[in-house]
């Protein structure tokens, strides 16, 4: 009995000494001196602790004893602990805390790039903003020509930017390359991407000095990345005098997985029948498309999706012909496309990410062109050469696949590291008349490193580096890339990207002589940006040094030469007017090239040197109707005759000029409706509604005494359209079922 | 000899483990009249650490994660400054995970989440578009997780209505409606402890009386 009272008092004694107290007592301040209130201090595993009052200071007791952990954490800031031994009286302590990186106060690195997008900080657009944008039409691409750095380049949908050509400017969906983002188009008319952009959850539109995670985009780069798990099961329909469509999404009930599938039908005939066309055409374009998806989160981190899309689209027109207008040409395309897109993502380690990536793509052509009589038949005499040389076939068959593999490793705070590598396999088959042309085939590699180090939540670097080695060119190019960020005073940063960026030459260049370097860009880039929450405001100047340009006379070669700089305004408002959202911007553009046949540096015909864009949107809550209108403006571009000097062997410049400056008022409204059991939008859109005159430039005859210009095949375009959707959860029901 | 040993021995391990217990429900208790009766962001932050303190300790109850994550939507609720809305609500959204990891199928944590999205729409009006049919999606699960009524949830779904246009199926009168439902909801709702949320009713009986006087 002794023995059970000696342990009974010396367990409650060892309870006794639980209880001896000590206190806890000081200040907690940030790395200026300032007291921070509200943060928290505590034990680590026990109740005791305390937060920090007004001026930071905190005081707390505890009847542990021993050895302990202090813990001091506050929102913003970096967690800072410190083992204590307890053995009662009392302690004080001064703490400084460090500001934590957070990708809300920190600053940005990809300054450069204008992002749409819902959740971070440094996004300019909304993702609805694309839908929204009258001139744009649904179209990505159209959209991103709001921005700065893009030129209005009215018979093309591929996006010249800063000096660049069309093609210098690449699309990624989720890593990937796509090889043909647009639908075929007959020459000079413009036609649209092939993506829907509710494809989408985030658009980055980078117009120079983007990240070493990304190559063969000589001048700018679209990042598109794919939704993953739909909100809820929805099926959707749309109509139009221009096309039908259908889709359905269904999201499993665990919502772990999802598939959807969609099919569209696209016929301009009958538009083109009420709104006359310049051209005549004797196949209005159509457009027959489908798709499907799935996705399937695989773990809490980890998610697998397919995206994979077909298209057929034909179009025929006749135009006159430049040379004998007695004549006509008569361009028929029939134009075929495959995309495919699996991608992987999961977190595969603490601090370490994996996304791999797999596309597949195949466009085939088939461009049929005749000349023909005024009767519209084939010319059945014998024509002089050069005008019997415009009878050809040509059918194109082009394969591209993709397979890509990149590791992210988190450091501290959002210092990060990824690297990754690339293989791109590519074969371009043509056939011109009768006659295969020899395939082009190339094993393209990659390896990427890039760093991202935060030194501060001020200061922050970006170094990176790509290596690209081309089986068909026999090349391997070393492209460095960097970048520095600098957080000035409210809100406002300092930025400055440097990077070299190549481009493999484009592949009808390459059939006769594959032996070609790759194009070569140095950006110098320096950015100002102030982001308010409602006010964006960015200004930028850049530079740019083009090298090893395709040159095609006096043989093909890669010794064109050429630059381009300018200043850029982008200004975004949402405050100042009440429920008036609108963007301004401006870019000033000098720049020259020698390529191609250019005897010379010569500023290129898709240049133009002033461009400006004012974009307004309004919604009407009672309306329930948002209203968008937009004014682009572009100065006239140059346009040149080049003829061949058979006594001096060389291009000679024999006339030239300027086209009258490109104005193009566009207006959009979105009314809003549940219609039944659907939700609606009706949307009407009009794109240069005063019906401005647009000259995209001149086409000559062989001897200059006929000059055509290139305008759009009907100065104004009209759209209606019809978008219903049903959310299959059936929302409403299940409200009123619980009520 | 030694039965008496270990029956000492179970009584005073027993009451260590009502003790810490009766602390955690004192700790919890306390906490939550502060909460309830908090006026300003600081007293909120002040909560949620409070919350979050015990949330560390007792790493197999959904509820202080709950109430620290709650503190701190409220915290966005209240604070001036926009561009501070997202990590507050970052930071609690981390909460409800936890919380939710600890309670599955929970309708209170649901219209938690809920009420976190309708703080971040309110940072950025664009935002409504995407973030209010989630929302309203979430109230929803909430309200089928709990058959009985979930007066937070009723109430949470009164706001939404109230706020969306008549044109979109809100209106004012269809959220009065959902509020009387609340408060009825209120009036007849057993929290399955004593430290599950009770909040919300003087706010909504109040929400009424401001809504029926327009």
């Amino acid at each position: 009995m002794q023995t059970v009272i000696l342990t009974l008092i010396s367990i409650f004694s060892t309870l006794g000494l639980l209880a001896q107290q000590t206190t806890l007592t000081g200040t907690i301040t940030d790395l200026k001196k300032r007291p921070i209130a509200g943060v928290s201090v505590s034990i680590a595993d026990s109740y005791d602790g305390a937060s920090t009052d007004s001026i930071g200071r905190f005081a707390f007791s505890t009847t542990d004893t021993g050895k302990h952990t202090l813990l001091v954490s506050m929102l913003g800031y970096k967690s800072w602990e410190q083992p204590v031994e307890l053995r009662g009286g009392s302690q004080s302590f001064s703490i400084q805390l460090k500001e934590s990186p957070n990708e809300l106060t920190a600053v940005v690195i990809t300054a450069g790039a204008f992002e749409a997008g819902d959740t971070k900080k440094a996004t300019v657009l909304k993702p609805l903003d694309i839908v929204t944008t009258a001139s744009a039409n649904a179209d990505v691409a159209a959209a991103m020509k709001t921005l700065p750095g893009t030129q209005q380049i009215g018979e093309s949908a591929e996006l010249f930017v800063r000096g660049g050509e069309g093609y210098e400017t690449r699309q990624f969906i989720d890593g990937t390359t796509v090889a043909n983002p647009f639908f075929g188009q007959a020459p000079n008319i413009a036609s649209r991407g092939r993506f829907s952009p509710f494809l989408f959850k985030g658009t980055v539109f980078s117009t120079g000095g983007y990240s070493a995670l990304y190559g063969q985009a000589l001048s700018s780069a679209l990042i598109l990345e794919s939704i993953d798990l739909p909100e809820r099961s929805e099926a959707s329909a749309s109509f139009s005098p221009l096309f039908v469509g259908a889709q359905y999404q269904h999201l499993a009930k665990d919502s772990l997985h999802s598939w959807g599938a969609s099919a569209g039908y696209t016929n301009v005939g009958l538009y083109f029948k009420a709104v006359k066309q310049q051209p005549d055409y004797f196949k209005a374009p159509e457009v027959l498309n489908g798709d499907a998806n799935f996705r399937i989160k695989t773990s809490r981190t980890g998610m697998l999706k397919f995206y994979g899309s077909y298209a057929k689209n034909i179009l025929g027109l006749r135009n006159p012909d430049i040379d004998m207008p007695v004549l006509k040409n008569a361009f028929e395309l029939n134009n075929s496309n495959i995309y495919t897109n699996i991608s992987y993502k999961e977190r595969i380690a603490n601090r370490l990410k994996l996304q791999t990536g797999f596309s597949y793509s195949q466009n085939k052509d088939n461009i049929h062109q005749q000349v023909q009589d005024a009767d519209n038949k084939p010319v059945q005499h014998t024509l002089p050469d050069w005008v019997a040389a415009k009878n050809f076939r040509l059918a194109t068959n082009s394969k591209l696949m993709q397979l890509r593999a990149v590791v992210d490793y988190k450091l501290s705070g959002l210092s990060a590291v990824k690297a990754g590598a690339e293989y791109w396999y590519s074969k371009d088959e043509n056939q011109y008349q009768q006659f295969p042309v020899a395939a082009l085939q190339d094993h393209f590699t990659a390896a990427f490193a890039e760093a991202d180090v935060y030194i501060s939540n001020g200061l922050a670097a970006r170094a990176g580096v790509r290596a690209e080695h081309s089986s068909l060119l026999q090349k391997t190019n070393v492209a460095p890339r960097a970048s520095l960020a600098y957080k000035l005073a409210n809100a406002a940063q300092l930025s400055a990207d440097y990077g070299v960026f190549y481009q493999k030459p484009q592949s009808h260049y390459l059939m006769w002589h594959p032996r070609q370097n790759q194009l070569r860009a140095d950006h110098y880039i320096v950015t100002y940006q102030k982001i308010g929450f409602n006010k964006v405001f960015r200004a930028q100047v850049f530079h740019k040094e083009y090298k090893q340009l395709t040159k095609t006379f006096p043989d093909t070669s890669s010794t064109g030469t050429g630059y381009a700089r300018g200043a850029e305004l982008f200004w975004r408002d949402k405050s100042t007017f009440k429920n008036f959202d609108y963007w301004f911007t401006y870019s000033y553009l000098d720049t020259k090239r020698a390529y191609l046949n250019y005897p010379y540096e010569m500023q290129p015909t898709f240049a133009a040197t002033h461009t400006a864009n004012l974009i307004v949107k309004r919604f009407f809550t009672k309306m329930k109707t948002q209203l968008n209108i937009n004014y682009q403006f572009a100065a006239g571009r140059p346009y040149y005759q080049f003829k061949y000097n058979n006594g001096a062997q060389q291009w000679d410049v024999l006339d030239q000029g300027k086209t009258i400056a490109y104005n193009n008022l566009s207006f959009s409204a979105n009314y809003l409706a549940n219609m039944g059991k659907a939700f609606g939008v009706v949307v009407l859109s009009v794109t240069n509604v005063l019906n401005s005159k647009q000259v995209f430039g001149y086409n000559y005859n062989a001897d200059g005494s006929n000059k055509v210009a290139v305008v759009p095949p009907a100065n104004r375009f009209i759209f209606l359209g019809l978008f219903l959707s049903w959310g299959t959860d059936r929302t409403q029901d299940a409200i009123n079922n619980n009520l | 000899m030694k039965k008496v040993f270990i029956l000492c021995l179970t009584a005073v391990l027993a009451i260590a483990v009502q003790a810490q217990n009766e602390k955690y429900v004192n700790f919890m208790k306390k906490n939550i009249a502060a909460l309830d009766s908090a006026k300003s962001p600081e007293d909120l932050q002040v909560s949620a650490n409070n919350f979050e303190r015990i949330a560390n300790t007792e790493k197999d109850a959904w509820l202080p994660n709950y109430y620290a994550a709650y503190a701190y939507i409220m915290k966005a609720y209240f604070v001036k400054e926009m561009k501070d809305i997202d990590p507050l609500c970052d930071k609690a959204d981390v909460l409800l995970a936890n919380a939710e990891s600890l309670s599955q199928n929970n309708s209170e944590i649901a219209t938690l989440k809920a009420m976190c999205l309708t703080a971040r729409m309110r940072a950025d009006g664009s935002r409504g578009m995407t973030m209010g049919p989630k929302a309203t999606m979430i109230l929803q699960q909430a309200l089928q997780q709990q058959p009985t009524g979930n007066p937070r949830a009723l109430m949470q779904m009164a706001q939404m209505k109230f706020y969306t246009p008549p044109a979109f199926g809100g209106g004012k009168d269809a959220g009065i409606e959902l509020l009387k439902k609340s408060i009825a909801a209120y009036d007849s709702f057993k929290p399955a402890s004593e430290l599950d949320p009770t909040w919300g009713k003087p706010y909504a009986v109040n929400l009424l009386a401001q809504w029926t006087a327009q």
